[in-house]
């Protein structure tokens, strides 16, 4: 855990000299009231003033906190419940003895509950928390969401805070634990997270834990952040391997005649100081007593198209995709963003077309992100069995994608594919 | 002061047992020898730590002798042995094991319920002061305990695992957390004392305002004191050897604060009529009656001295096993604390009086007995002053048993009674005469030397010649018996040291003291019947045994504060009951009465000093409202000032802005539709200020603006700087 600076002042100091006069003068102003109520009339009348203030200030208060306070869920640990059932027993037992130290004890092991509950009320309180999730994120690869809990008490630390935030769709919450807050100060932890499918998720609710000070209660308070916030998780990566043969048909048409790092053999030459021992020819080595390098053609910059149907023919007896078609259709998109993210490593040019988008990511890595978020947003449609769907390319090799998560590599050099069911 | 966390967490829980086991032990309900071993095996436990010495074969070990304890407790109790002793026996026991045992969090949780279960079981034995100073070392104990236990467990359940930039997880080495000495200091047990008192004040109230309705099935009774020389019968000889005992049997508040001297004051208790040569008794004993009580007084004798002579004592009589009751003589009434209010509520409370006008009271429980004695010190009138002995010796008395006498009282005395009393004196004369004697002759010893083949008094008063105040008030009240005069021995206490931190007087059983009462024939008792003395004048032949010192001494000072607190904690705690109660909240009406008495008052002084009061409000209202509306003003010009973004977010616009100027210097100007991370991807990386500072600004943007995050402000005030050199730069002519 990484200490930050302290935040700055943030409040105006004059200000609260002021707001503090404005309150010292009204319970003066009070006193006066009572004072004059008791000796006009008679003190009962004071105290009915009193009486009537509390509630008054009550109401206010209850008023002005609507629905911004959440009262904090308090739940008994398994010493919280030993420590009340023995506290009844010592009651009981106070009761039926009369011995005074059992009500001595009984009263400390009351106190030790009421403390508890106000300290862990203070160690809740003024807490600010935020939380961060990383630029990129793939489903089903863990991720550090960065947690930050700031302690906006002046002088009293927070001990012993849990942060739960309800990441997962099935309701498990991720945990991070501050163990020491100072006033006045913020700290930030991680906590590994793992997000099974693309899209966008929203999240508004964390809530903060403590068992402090004495393990009795678990105090729970929600925090309703005022902006949710809405993370983009791009689909899943899968390790596959990009199909690098080239029909036979272009053979011959992408190969270079200059010297440079492809696949195809350009020629033998000697072996100069420096270059990679990896591609020695070592017969011809022997054969001709020294070193002998393998050279290779120069790779042509390919452009290539990805084809992705993002449609889902309406059969006859169904209109809504079936689990087993779903999961394939989503392995089409992974295989897609695996492709698109594999091209720009590479530095490849790669386009990618599905029936109603198009998006373009370069050599140089731009228009990744821009992808990524399309694919990870991407909703299949369902359309009539009859459909037709046009996909045109116009790059030296295309891969289809199709919905059963197959891929293979088409000659598409200017030509014009239709999927049909 | 740092300090590490494992050394303070298992001191506290340390301090924690042993707090428990010495509330447990104090009263000595243990033998030494068990005491000695508790206390030897708990200090072996400090050093013996599981963790270092797995061996399991102990643990078999442990578990058997638990299983042997149990079964012998089981069995004791059967046999018909005591069901707490022998259940805190086993609780013993049970602390000891777990102290060696303490490997897991679950040990130690063990280790607190056992604790708990001693201090409950303390309250049970334990009724002295001393358990108040250890509850509340005890209270400060479990607060450091317990937060540190939730600490050490919280750290080990939550800090197993910890994420660094990547994304490997890593064991967090909690042994090294555990020793770590960043996490707990002196302030921080400076804190957790702070909240331990508070939580003591706490429990105190709690303890004040629990309503006292208990049914008292296994009401908890403090052991009376007994205190030899005040039964129905006494050896010679015992009473007067408690000299060097300082346990305090009675504390006395007067009214008007400290006595002048404590010398004079005599605490009548008990008195005794028949002597057979070796012990005296009471030949009335089962001659007693109760005397009426009238709401919460009760009478015992007419006044017969006006008021200001008489003198007003509020005793706090400790529990004896003898429930004699004390006074100055001759005592009037005596006053029981109850509030006629809450009359209902008192416990069962009365006074009794036998044939030798001793008082004794009856009370079902063993505390403390409080009341007031009034009394007034009646002198022998002068008439009463001229009876001669003759004359008292041919009364008929129906006091007779005043006179009996021994036996087998030997001739000596007889003839040291013919010597000393003559017919032809007055009574108090001869008294006098012999008391003189005594003191004269005979010397004040407490090392007592015995001649067996001689009868105690005969020993006394021609062997030895030495002896204590019993011996000396025995002999002269058998030499005015011998010489025809009723007379009678009582045991009482003597002054008594005062106390400057409580305002009372402290009697204590070194004070026990013996003096003699020569009864007075009433004045006009000229007859040959007479009727029973209305007067008994004290006569003291003991010597003055020392010199008091008058100063108090260190060991007094602290006797004293001991004393002072020990009576408050009895009064106030172990006793205190619904009558306390309902009295507090008497006083509060009472209180609140006076109060309403006081402001509601008629008569003309009060009503000035309310119109002074009435006006000093009115005055001071107006004086808040006016100030009230002033503050509002300036309040509501600041109220702006409040509202104004933070200095960062002002910064970071006006950094925006002077970017997005000098992009439109060169033509390139940002679209309203535009974001300004869309404006700077779509502007030529070549314009200046370049890609590199404008992406800067940007995410600085963003990150104060959009992710609220607290970017330093040196930081922007760098990048304006920048800003402003590639401004200059631009402005430059080529």
């Amino acid at each position: 855990m990484s200490e930050l600076k302290p935040p700055g002042q943030k409040m105006n100091p004059s200000n609260k000299t002021v707001r503090q006069s404005r309150m010292l003068l009204v319970a003066g102003m009070h006193v006066c009231i009572l004072l004059l109520t008791s000796v006009l009339l008679t003190p009962v009348y004071g105290l009915l003033y009193l009486a009537l203030l509390s509630l008054f200030s009550g109401v206010r208060f209850a008023i002005k906190n609507r629905g911004r306070r959440r009262p904090p869920r308090l739940k008994f640990t398994r010493e919280g419940k030993y420590v009340v059932g023995i506290t009844i027993g010592v009651g009981l037992a106070a009761i039926n003895t009369g011995n005074n130290l059992l009500y001595l004890f009984l009263g400390m092991l009351l106190s030790l509950i009421i403390i508890s509950g106000v300290l862990s009320e203070i160690t809740l309180s003024k807490l600010k928390i935020s939380r961060r999730f990383p630029e990129h994120i793939f489903a089903k690869q863990a991720v550090l969401v960065s947690v930050v809990l700031r302690n906006a008490k002046k002088h009293i630390p927070s001990f012993s805070v849990q942060v739960d935030d309800q990441l997962d769709r099935d309701g498990r919450a991720k945990r991070c634990f501050f163990l020491k807050l100072k006033p006045n100060s913020q700290q930030s932890t991680s906590y590994r997270a793992e997000f099974a499918r693309r899209g966008l998720y929203t999240f508004s609710d964390l809530s903060l834990v403590t068992r402090f000070p004495f393990s009795f209660f678990i105090k729970q308070k929600a925090i309703r952040e005022t902006a949710p916030t809405t993370v983009l998780v791009y689909p899943a990566l899968r390790s596959i391997d990009i199909p690098t043969a080239m029909p036979s048909q272009l053979a011959g048409q992408l190969t270079s005649p200059l010297r440079g790092h492809g696949q195809d053999f350009f020629g033998l030459n000697e072996y100069q100081e420096g270059q990679n021992a990896k591609n020695i020819h070592w017969t011809r080595s022997a054969s001709t007593d020294r070193l002998v390098l393998k050279e290779f053609t120069e790779e042509k910059n390919t452009r290539r198209r990805i084809f992705l149907n993002d449609t889902f023919f309406e059969m006859d007896t169904q209109t809504n995709p079936s689990n087993d078609t779903a999961q394939s259709m989503e392995a089409c998109v992974e295989i897609a963003a695996s492709l698109v993210v594999s091209s720009a490593q590479a530095q490849m040019d790669m386009t990618l077309v599905t029936p109603h988008q198009k998006w373009t990511v370069h050599a140089d890595g731009s228009g990744l992100e821009a992808c990524l978020r399309g694919l990870a947003l991407i909703q299949f449609k369902t359309v009539p069995a009859n459909h037709k769907i046009q996909m045109s390319g116009q790059e030296d090799f295309a891969y289809l994608i199709s919905e059963r998560g197959a891929l293979a590599m088409l000659p598409t050099l200017n030509d014009t594919i239709v999927i049909t069911p | 002061m740092k300090l590490r966390f494992r050394i303070v967490h298992k001191s506290s829980t340390y301090l924690l047992i042993l707090t428990s086991m010495a509330a447990l032990l104090w009263p000595g309900e243990w033998s030494a020898a068990t005491i000695s071993v508790l206390v030897l095996m708990t200090c072996l436990s400090w050093f013996w730590e599981p963790t270092k010495f797995p061996v399991k074969r102990l643990n078999f070990l442990w578990n058997l002798a638990t299983i042997l304890m149990l079964i012998k407790v089981v069995m004791e109790i059967v046999a018909g042995g005591g069901v707490l002793m022998n259940a805190m026996d086993f609780i013993l026991f049970l602390g000891i094991n777990k102290l060696f045992n303490r490997s897991s969090n679950q040990d130690y949780q063990q280790l607190y319920i056992v604790s708990l279960l001693q201090m409950i079981a303390a309250t049970t034995v334990n009724t002295d002061p001393s358990f108040g100073l250890l509850f509340f070392v005890y209270v400060v104990a479990v607060t450091w305990t317990l937060i540190l236990f939730h600490l050490r467990r919280e750290m080990q359940d939550n800090l197993l695992l910890k994420y660094g930039h990547s994304l490997d997880a890593r064991p967090v080495a909690v042994e090294r957390m555990l020793n770590s000495k960043r996490l707990i200091g002196g302030r921080f047990l400076l804190v957790t004392s702070g909240l331990a008192i508070l939580v003591f004040l706490i429990a105190g109230t709690f303890f004040f305002i629990f309503p006292r309705l208990g049914f008292r099935l296994f009401q908890q009774n403090r052991a009376g004191q007994t205190v030899a020389g005040f039964s129905d019968s006494v050896d010679l000889g015992q009473f007067g050897l408690i000299k060097d005992n300082p346990t305090v049997v009675m504390r006395i508040e007067f009214e008007k604060g400290a006595p002048e001297t404590t010398e004079t004051l005599y605490w009548r208790g008990i008195s005794f009529d028949h002597y057979d040569g070796r012990s005296w008794s009471k030949s009335r004993v089962r001659d007693k009656r109760s005397l009426p009580r009238y709401v919460d007084t009760v009478y015992v004798r007419r006044p017969q001295l006006d008021s200001t002579r008489r003198t007003t004592q509020k005793i706090y009589l400790d529990p004896m096993a003898q429930r004699v009751l004390f006074g100055l003589s001759d005592i009037l009434s005596i006053k029981l604390p109850e509030r006629p209010e809450i009359a209902a509520l008192h416990r069962y409370r009365a006074i009794q009086q036998d044939a030798d006008g001793d008082l004794f009271y009856e009370q079902l429980d063993e505390v403390a007995f409080k009341y007031s004695v009034s009394s007034e010190t009646r002198q022998p009138t002068a008439k009463m002053r001229q009876l001669k002995v003759r004359h008292v010796r041919d009364l008929k008395s129906e006091q007779r048993r005043y006179r009996q006498l021994p036996t087998n009282l030997s001739p000596a005395i007889r003839a040291l009674a013919n010597q000393l009393v003559k017919p032809e004196q007055t009574l108090f004369e001869a008294a006098a005469a012999v008391e003189s004697y005594l003191e004269n002759n005979l010397t004040y010893t407490l090392d007592l030397k015995r001649n067996e083949a001689l009868s105690p008094l005969d020993d006394f008063l021609f062997e030895q010649k030495s002896g204590h105040c019993e011996y000396f008030a025995t002999a002269m009240t058998i030499l005015l018996r011998a010489g025809g005069l009723e007379a009678r021995l009582v045991n009482g206490f003597q002054g008594g040291k005062w106390n400057p931190f409580g305002n009372y007087l402290a009697v204590s059983q070194g004070d026990a003291h013996s003096w003699v009462e020569l009864a007075v024939p009433a004045e006009n008792c000229t007859g040959v019947r007479c009727q029973p003395a209305t007067l008994w004048h004290r006569f003291d032949p003991t010597p003055p045994s020392a010199a008091r010192s008058t100063t108090l001494t260190l060991l007094d000072r602290f006797r004293a504060y001991a004393d002072a607190f020990r009576m408050r904690w009895y009064k106030h705690v172990i006793e205190y009951d619904i009558e306390q109660q309902a009295s507090a909240i008497m006083s509060v009406r009472d209180a609140w009465t006076a109060l309403s008495t006081a402001l509601t008052d008629k008569t003309e002084l009060s009503q000035r000093r309310r119109s002074h009061l009435v006006q000093f409000a009115v005055v001071c209202l107006i004086l808040f409202t006016i100030l009230f509306i002033l503050v509002g003003r300036r309040r509501a010009s600041t109220t702006l000032d409040l509202d104004s973004p933070p200095p960062e977010i002002r910064m970071i616009l006006t950094l925006v802005d002077e970017l997005l100027q000098t992009y439109a210097s060169q033509g390139v100007v940002k679209e309203p539709h535009e974001t300004l991370r869309e404006f700077i991807e779509r502007v030529d990386p070549t314009v200046s200020p370049g890609m590199e500072l404008a992406e800067r600004i940007r995410d600085c943007h963003e990150q104060i603006r959009f992710a609220q995050l607290d970017i330093d402000l040196n930081r922007l005030q760098q990048l304006s700087l920048e800003l402003e050199q590639v401004k200059k730069h631009q402005t430059k002519p080529t």
